[in-house]
């Protein structure tokens, strides 16, 4: 072959990197790595964690502390670099603290909609035949409601005590009208998984319904359910927004985005700001859920697995043989 | 395909039925009704309150409350009274009443002139009349005015512009007409051009298209288009076409930007398919290649979105109806709720969920004609 030792020993230790076989989990973050508006929107994520973790006492001023010497001026450095709303508190702040707000809608609602949807949806692509006709035509019935007038009527008959009681109603409210989607999905996943063979071996060697479940198909859904998830919740955050933007949402003295726009917009002529930067908050969270989203989604799909790292190996292969060329050459 | 279309409709009825069953159930389930607390916000004493309870028959037990809803509005096409807006019918809320009453008001005026106050009609005209008796308000009847063509025809010219479910349709349809001339379009160009730099652009463009919230949209057009540069106006509906432009993006660029992305994907499976290289190979030109064999397959999933899409759309976005101070039926989608306006809340979710019955009926039918593959058993 022509081939140095250490260049066998290399060409060795590639293939069996590619035959010792990486984890579904592995590849698709090494496929995540690769796709760069992913990986932006999941540093974007990142930062919004951090802030949300940070928001009581990183930000300049608390986001309920005014000051009546300068209300409603335009953006400013250094002291309030977004401007002041209408009591002089620093919208910087209250664009801060409302990334908790957003965060909080988005893993309330998911996990809302995750419980409800799994469960549904397990029971009703596991069972089959007349039962899961009947519970899939609950969803469709499910669907002919406006969206909005449903998570309002919820939001309504669910009990709260206090604000903050009262804003993990709202984000409940979103959440429960978003599991059919997933139950729709787990439930399609099921049909096609219980039919294959992995789980009649399952089966004859008595594993109970609850096992297969739990063991075979639950995780065999995994991964579309948490592309499917990721992708959910712009929408969520987005629902929240809108709630809070015509009044039904987050309580005031708590800053929501959406709340903070509303509440700018009346006097846009004079005050833009008060908009301009919560809204940009809203649509730059979006935007990064959707890139991570549509990254997860390309670095989940099966039909691709493998296909990065494979790629990764030929290309240094590749590399490596064009380096032995040049060198021959000189 | 007659029988698939008849059974679809049949199949359609339970739905509704069940999704009204449903709202009369919420609503009982809902704490505080509409007469809780009057217009200034303070509570009604019971005693009142038992009596506009019984006036608008909520005294009565559930199911025989729910009969004789459902009774009305399918023989008399009658949503009932506003329960929140004193003296107004659901109806014309949301349809704007009856528009023939107000063109034979017009030629009662011309005819009797200030008397015509004090008259009306007998009972409610309709467009298949061909006369309408005219009454005093004591009963005492004055004449027969005759229906001609031109008031019928000017009616349903009002209802067409003037009715609240009308302007909301208005506004959705521009926007989805919108949504598709850019959407599919932009969706065949990206993938035709995959991974260069039209692609790329496109997709950030319609990735943010998708992101944007309207209202936020909505606010920024305003800002740009009416505050600083003074080209559009800030609202408003029906008088002039530079209103129509603003409230059309906003509700659009959603839409727009999920269609191009669909369109995109679903292009590039399609574009791979053996009969895609057969049509290449038989030397066809690329435009006919690409619009007529390979669109045509690749609509189909912008096809299914469409349905619930339009149905959306077309029975009022209340955001963008608010932002742009357009009188649609969005805005009851959340007042009804929050003012427990009943029948109002009934009126709204029945408008939608018809819409959404009709609109994925029409998506089911319309794959027949692009695909003939796709069967109805």
């Amino acid at each position: 072959m022509g081939l140095s030792a250490s260049e066998r020993a290399k060409r060795h230790e590639e293939e069996q990197f590619l035959e010792r076989g990486v984890s579904l989990w592995q590849d698709a973050w090494h496929r995540l790595l690769r796709n760069r508006m992913a990986v932006a929107g999941l540093i974007f994520v990142g930062i919004l964690v951090f802030c949300a973790l940070t928001a009581d006492f990183l930000p300049p001023y608390s986001y309920r502390e005014a000051d009546y010497e300068n209300t409603r001026i335009g953006p400013r450095w250094p002291d309030h670099i977004f401007g002041t709303d209408k009591l002089g508190r620093d919208v910087f702040s209250r664009v801060w603290w409302g990334t908790r707000v957003s965060l909080t809608v988005a893993i309330v609602g998911s996990l809302t909609s995750l419980i409800i949807g799994v469960t549904y949806g397990s029971i009703s692509g596991y069972i089959g035949g007349r039962v899961d006709n009947l519970m899939m035509r609950f969803v469709d019935v499910m669907y002919g409601f406006p969206t909005l007038l449903f998570i309002i009527l919820i939001m309504v008959v669910l009990p709260s005590e206090n604000a903050i009681q009262g804003m993990i109603n709202i984000f409940i409210a979103i959440g429960v009208v978003g599991w059919m989607g997933m139950a729709r999905l787990i439930r399609g996943q099921f049909l096609s998984l219980r039919e294959k063979e992995f789980v009649l071996a399952a089966k004859m060697v008595g594993a109970s319904h609850a096992r297969i479940i739990a063991r075979h198909l639950l995780p065999n859904s995994l991964g579309p359910a948490i592309v499917s998830l990721t992708l959910g919740i712009p929408g969520l955050i987005l629902t929240e927004a809108t709630l809070s933007f015509i009044g039904l949402g987050v309580p005031p003295p708590i800053p929501s985005w959406g709340q903070m726009v509303s509440e700018g917009w009346r006097g846009l002529r004079a005050t833009p700001h008060l908009t301009i930067f919560p809204g940009l908050a809203i649509t730059l969270t979006m935007l990064a859920f959707n890139f991570l989203g549509d990254g997860l989604r390309d670095a989940l799909d099966p039909t691709m697995r493998g296909t990065a790292l494979v790629r990764a190996a030929r290309r240094k292969r590749r590399k490596a043989r064009r380096a032995a060329a040049r060198a021959a050459k000189a | 395909m007659q029988r698939f279309i008849l059974r679809r409709i049949l199949w359609n009825i339970p739905v509704l039925i069940l999704i009204t069953v449903v709202t009369f159930g919420m609503m009982q389930i809902v704490p505080g009704g509409p007469f809780t607390a009057g217009s200034s916000g303070r509570p009604i004493p019971p005693e009142i309150r038992a009596n506009m309870m019984a006036k608008y028959g909520l005294d009565k037990p559930v199911w025989q409350q729910y009969l004789n809803y459902m009774g009305r509005l399918i023989l008399h096409f009658d949503f009932g009274p506003s329960l929140r807006r004193p003296g107004r019918t659901v109806n014309q809320m949301l349809f704007g009443g009856n528009f023939l009453v107000d063109v034979l008001r017009e030629h009662l005026r011309d005819e009797f002139g200030t008397a015509a106050s004090s008259m009306t009609f007998a009972e409610p005209p309709s467009i298949f009349d061909s006369k309408a008796l005219v009454v005093k308000t004591n009963g005492e009847p004055v004449a027969y005015i005759y229906i001609t063509w031109r008031d019928r025809f000017e009616a349903v010219k009002r209802f067409l512009t003037l009715a609240p479910v009308m302007v909301s349709a208005q506004v959705g349809l521009v926007s989805v007409t919108l949504a598709l001339l850019i959407g599919i379009p932009l969706g065949i160009i990206s993938a035709l051009k995959q991974n260069t730099w039209i692609d790329y652009v496109a997709m950030f463009i319609s990735m943010l298209g998708v992101s944007i919230p309207n209202f936020i949209l909505g606010i920024v057009l305003i800002l740009v288009f009416a505050l600083w540069l003074g080209w559009l106006p800030t609202y408003g509906w029906g008088e002039s076409w530079k209103q129509v432009i603003m409230p059309a993006i906003t509700l659009g660029t959603g839409g727009m930007a999920f269609i191009a992305r669909l369109t995109r994907a679903s292009m590039l499976e399609v574009i791979r398919a053996d009969y895609i290289r057969t049509a290449r190979a038989k030397g066809l030109a690329e435009r006919v290649v690409v619009l007529r064999h390979a669109l045509k397959n690749s609509l189909i999933p912008v096809t299914t979105v469409l349905g619930p899409m339009m149905a959306a759309w077309l029975t009022g976005s209340f955001l963008v109806e608010w932002v742009f101070s357009i009188g649609g039926i969005g805005k009851f989608f959340v007042s009804a709720v929050t003012d427990r306006d009943y029948t109002l809340i009934m009126g709204t979710i029945l408008i939608y969920s018809v819409a959404l019955v009709l609109f994925n009926l029409a998506v089911d039918i319309a794959y027949g004609f692009i695909d003939p593959r796709i069967r109805f058993d």
